[in-house]
């Protein structure tokens, strides 16, 4: 799944190997996935808006773990970056972050979404 | 092969029992589906005192613990597991510790450690490594 520059959106060797695993696990796990989205980046958001780095670092790293599993590569990279960026005490670029997160988040959902249709028999 | 382990006790299951901790739902979910066919999840946790409680009830074969949780984390688990489940080999799983960090995490109790984002095969080829070799005398 090619994204708009940048990385892919999906790592294909991580969905294939849990797309490999027994029935619905992948439906299951992209579920859990998305319903932990909109907390962390309500969460993000308003850790931002106070400038608390040190949340803002905690929930990127679990955001960018919780990716990496799903095989969200570019939600992955884009959360690391943000992580990166509060560990630096440097917020000057962490709104455009959290933008490219919510378009990279839309893309990704919409691309799992299509794949798990594909998948049913 | 580990002498303390336990799942060779006669359960009829050859797996390795094993304990995952990590606060994310995600990581765990995941983690306990690629791992199920290897090994005998026999408990999850959510944080550390958990961790240390169900390693304490379980003894589990090998525990893969999360390095950033509540309430302490693999700091605070590692050394506490190994002393009430000295059978346990412990694995750390986390994003990017420093190595002094590691290092530290090894000389409590764990035996090995695992960046997230590592494959299936290398997780579970870690663990069934360190079950096989035992946790390190203390």
């Amino acid at each position: 799944v090619p994204a708009l520059g940048g990385r892919r959106l999906l790592d294909e060797v991580v969905v294939a190997e849990l797309e490999s695993l027994r029935g619905e696990v992948l439906t299951e796990l992209i579920s859990l996935y998305f319903s932990e989205v909109p907390w962390q980046m309500a969460e993000l958001s308003r850790a931002v808006g106070r400038g608390e780095t040190l949340a803002i670092e905690q929930v990127a790293h679990r955001l960018s773990g919780g990716s990496c599993t799903v095989g969200a590569a570019q939600v992955s990279d884009i959360a690391a970056e943000l992580e990166a960026t509060a560990r630096a005490g440097d917020l000057t670029n962490a709104d455009h972050l959290i933008e490219r997160l919510r378009r990279a988040l839309d893309e990704t959902q919409t691309a799992f979404t299509i794949r798990l249709i594909e998948r049913k028999p | 092969m580990n002498p303390q382990a336990n799942q060779f006790n006669g359960s009829g299951d050859n797996r390795p029992s094993l304990l995952i901790a990590d606060d994310d739902p995600v990581m765990r979910f995941a983690l306990g589906s690629q791992l199920e066919g290897e090994f005998h999840v026999v408990a999850m946790a959510a944080n550390t005192t958990e961790a240390i409680e169900l390693a304490s009830t379980h003894r589990p074969d090998a525990a893969l613990i999360d390095v950033q949780m509540p309430d302490g984390g693999a700091r605070e688990a590692v050394p506490h597991i190994a002393t009430c489940s000295p059978g346990t080999c412990i694995v750390i799983l986390s994003g990017d510790e420093s190595r002094g960090s590691v290092l530290e995490l090894l000389d409590a109790g764990a035996v090995a450690y695992l960046r997230k984002g590592a494959t299936r095969g290398e997780i579970s080829r870690t663990l069934l490594a360190a079950v096989q070799r035992g946790p390190d005398p203390r």
